[in-house]
């Protein structure tokens, strides 16, 4: 069997086939990488859109009318996004910046203020006061600025509310603004000022993750549809993941937190789920193992040997898994090394991984191998099908075309189902059932009636049918005239 | 001499259509068995259903004893074949594509396959890919592929197809040689019979199906009458020393049908006659004409 496998995967790769697949799989990942850093991290564009923004800006107000009532609100919008880009353009910060940040969200109040005291109101007094707002907070900004003194504001802020509520009041509002405090609090410590970054969103998205978990009960069964249900479990999940982060200071400024193509990410995604390049890999190699044989008939030269058609046969599909292994890991390391050169780090990967458990209601910490294995086997299901509907396909047709178009049909139509999933005799679709990742740590599926026993179920009966099929099939052809 | 190849009463029917009315044969170590008949007399289709890559209706057939449908491993294991044309990988080197075989056989040496590399003359070739090769040198990497597993048997579907005479003479030779030298028993199949004669010991003889004659060269030739061509300076008034059958061909030929014993008193009629005779010639009947006697029928397509 050993000669037979190595005779399989020796013809495989002495073609170009196997190279140009490889070869679109890190390109497809250079392209992701490199295309999310020069998006995210490029300010020099943005500075070009800017100026095209003023000038567009600059006709837009000039077609209107302040004095006339109809056009008043939209020329105070338009207006106050006018002088804030003129502002962001005269001053260049990053846009990553906490001072960034400042001008997106205070200087942007003044100006409202002050243009609909100015325009709407047509107030003097209320003119000179915001004006003199406007003043303060571009002074502080340009000549004294701390982000500090702004986190510290804002927890004097929170701590005046909570005085002011007394006990009669609901203690979830008052345990919220005690969690935004703690999110203040973490910012200080941990050098996280406010920011567009993903880790000061995080942290301010703190408190009403902690109040929209708490809003829903904790009696699953009392949720009447499944997506009430997913809302709830998204809910406890996102608290519970940032409460776990904030208390381990997982939360940093770091640019490769909350980076999707940080090389932590790369690795695991090859394993946890399958691109669209991966699944052509697999029915490319599935069809071209068998069909091109019967074609070109060196299948011949199989069958009048001492083997079994049935030891050929698996020889050729131990063949097929071995090669998509390694197409799997070629997708992985290619990731991992493009992001690290694009990125500058490769430390993400020694990062742990976060994953939340329905069972323990807790936080678990795995490393990314093992997390990508576990979350790996329960994607085979979908790989067999793959598989083995090309192979059955190509046994049947002898047809390479056909075959692919049974590997790549079966794909396509498994998206289809999933739109239908509320209808309850489409759950036992065999490709509704084919992704078990989503019951990983006591998860549920999306799908309202796709559970984990059925799934299993389905999944057995449908591969065995295929793999039996393939193998009775390709043991029972007749060898035609060529 | 023992049977290596046992075929007995097989059958094969596609839809309604029976393709092999029970088809026997058997060869034994050291015999070139030509298989002879028209296009679409059933030899292809024997011959696959010898080596397991068509299903038999009814009727058995044993390779060195074991029975090709219950103990296929061991019936096939001293078997080496091409069927309908040498099945290679083209994006291969001819080396390449005998080490794929070679893996497939336990105990076959380097050298064995050396050895078979010049035996079929592709010593200076075999490290190039077979897109490269002649149609020629394609049929003799097929041989040399047949042979890797060291067999007893040999089944060559038309193997001198598209050949050249050269090309012809090479196969023929190599054949008659394995044949002698390593007693392997060789069925060849084919329509081209003038190709075949020098080759082989034995004819059987398939059309529609149905194996019409199985026998020895010698004896097919032998029971066809033998015929000589006299030539002689007239012919005017021979008729009386001709027999029923014979012919007068032109003004100095006749051609005159009897065994070898009765032509030296046929001259001796012809001279006393006062016939001056130039040439005397024994017309050979080719394998072709023995076979057109037997299946009545034109095989040349």
């Amino acid at each position: 069997m050993i000669n037979l496998i190595k005779n399989e995967l020796y013809k495989l790769f002495h073609k170009p086939s196997v190279y140009i697949l490889m070869l679109l799989i890190v390109i497809f990942n250079f392209i992701g990488i490199f295309g999310y850093k020069l998006l995210v991290t490029d300010d020099s564009t943005s500075a070009t859109i800017n100026q095209m923004n003023i000038s567009t800006y600059e006709t837009l107000l000039s077609t209107l009318d302040p004095s006339n009532s109809a056009d008043v609100g939209t020329y105070v919008e338009y207006k106050v996004t006018y002088e804030l880009l003129k502002f962001e353009n005269d001053h260049s910060f990053k846009s990553t910046s906490s001072e960034y940040y400042y001008i997106e969200n205070n200087i942007k109040s003044d100006l409202t203020k002050l243009y609909t005291a100015q325009y709407i109101n047509k107030d003097d007094e209320g003119v000179k006061e915001a004006q003199a707002q406007y003043d303060k907070d571009v002074d502080f900004l340009l000549n004294n600025y701390d982000w500090k003194v702004l986190v510290n504001n804002e927890i004097t802020k929170d701590n005046s509310m909570i005085k002011l509520l007394d006990e009669s009041t609901d203690s979830t509002q008052i345990e919220t603004i005690k969690m935004d405090i703690v999110s203040l609090q973490y910012r200080l410590d941990n050098n996280v000022p406010f920011s567009q970054t993903d880790a000061s969103t995080d942290l301010s998205g703190y408190s009403s993750a902690y109040s929209t978990y708490s809003s829903y009960s904790t009696d699953e069964k009392t949720f009447a549809t499944r997506d009430q249900l997913i809302q709830k479990r998204t809910a406890e999940k996102n608290y519970k993941l940032l409460k776990y982060r904030i208390d381990n200071k997982l939360i940093t400024n770091d640019e490769s937190y909350g980076n999707s193509y940080s090389s932590l990410n790369m690795f695991k995604g090859a394993f946890t789920s399958i691109s669209f390049i991966i699944v052509l890999c697999v029915i490319i190699i599935s069809s071209s193992i068998l069909t091109e044989e019967f074609n070109k008939g060196t299948i011949k030269q199989l069958f009048i040997r001492p083997y079994t058609r049935s030891k050929i046969l698996t020889s050729k599909v131990l063949a097929i898994f071995i090669t998509v292994l390694l197409f799997i890991l070629v997708n992985a390391l290619s990731g991992v090394i493009i992001s690290a050169i694009v990125n500058g780090s490769i430390k993400t990967l020694a990062d742990p991984i976060l994953v939340y458990s329905f069972i323990s209601h807790e936080v678990i910490k795995m490393n990314v191998l093992s997390y990508s294995l576990l979350t790996f086997l329960t994607l085979l299901p979908e790989y067999l099908m793959l598989t083995f509907i090309t192979l059955l396909v190509g046994a049947l047709t002898t047809n390479g075309a056909s075959s692919i178009v049974g590997g790549i049909g079966l794909y396509i139509v498994s998206s289809i189902f999933e739109a239908y999933a509320t209808i309850k005799w489409v759950s036992f679709v065999p490709t509704m059932n084919w992704n078990l990742s989503g019951f990983l740590f006591g998860g549920i599926s999306e799908y309202q009636y796709v559970t984990l026993g059925k799934s299993i179920v389905i999944d057995v009966i449908t591969i065995a049918a295929l793999v039996i099929g393939t193998y009775i099939v390709f043991d029972k052809k007749e060898i035609k005239n060529q | 001499m023992k049977n290596i190849l046992s075929v007995n009463n097989i059958c094969k029917s596609i839809g309604k259509k029976q393709i092999l009315k029970n088809v026997s044969f058997n060869i034994e170590e050291g015999e070139i068995l030509g298989f002879i008949g028209p296009n679409g007399a059933g030899k292809t289709t024997t011959i696959k259903l010898i080596l397991g890559l068509q299903s038999i209706d009814s009727g058995t057939v044993k390779i060195n004893g074991y029975d090709i449908q219950h103990d296929f491993e061991k019936a096939i294991a001293r078997v080496g074949g091409i069927v309908e044309s040498p099945d290679l990988y083209m994006y291969l080197t001819g080396r390449q594509n005998l080490m794929l075989i070679k893996r497939m056989y336990k105990d076959i040496k380097d050298e064995d396959m050396d050895n078979i590399i010049e035996l079929i003359g592709l010593k200076n070739r075999i490290d190039d890919k077979v897109s490269k090769y002649s149609l020629g040198m394609r049929q003799r990497l097929g041989i040399g592929a047949a042979l890797i597993s060291n067999p007893n048997v040999l089944i060559l579907d038309e193997p001198t197809n598209g050949l050249d005479p050269e090309g012809i003479k090479d196969i023929r030779d190599l054949i008659k040689k394995l044949a002698k030298e390593r007693h392997i028993g060789v069925l060849i199949s084919s329509h081209n019979l003038s190709e075949l004669e020098s080759m082989i010991t034995d004819a059987c003889i398939i059309k529609d199906g149905t194996i019409i004659t199985t026998q020895s060269v010698t004896n097919l030739k032998q029971k066809s009458n033998t015929s000589y061509l006299i030539e002689l300076n007239k012919t005017t008034g021979i008729k009386k020393l001709l027999l029923d059958g014979d012919s007068i061909m032109d003004d100095t030929h006749i051609r005159v049908y009897r065994d070898k014993k009765d032509i030296p008193e046929l001259l001796e009629n012809l001279i006393g006659n006062k016939f001056k005779i130039y040439e005397v010639q024994l017309e050979k009947l080719s394998l072709e004409d023995a076979f057109l006697e037997k299946t009545g029928g034109n095989i040349i397509d």
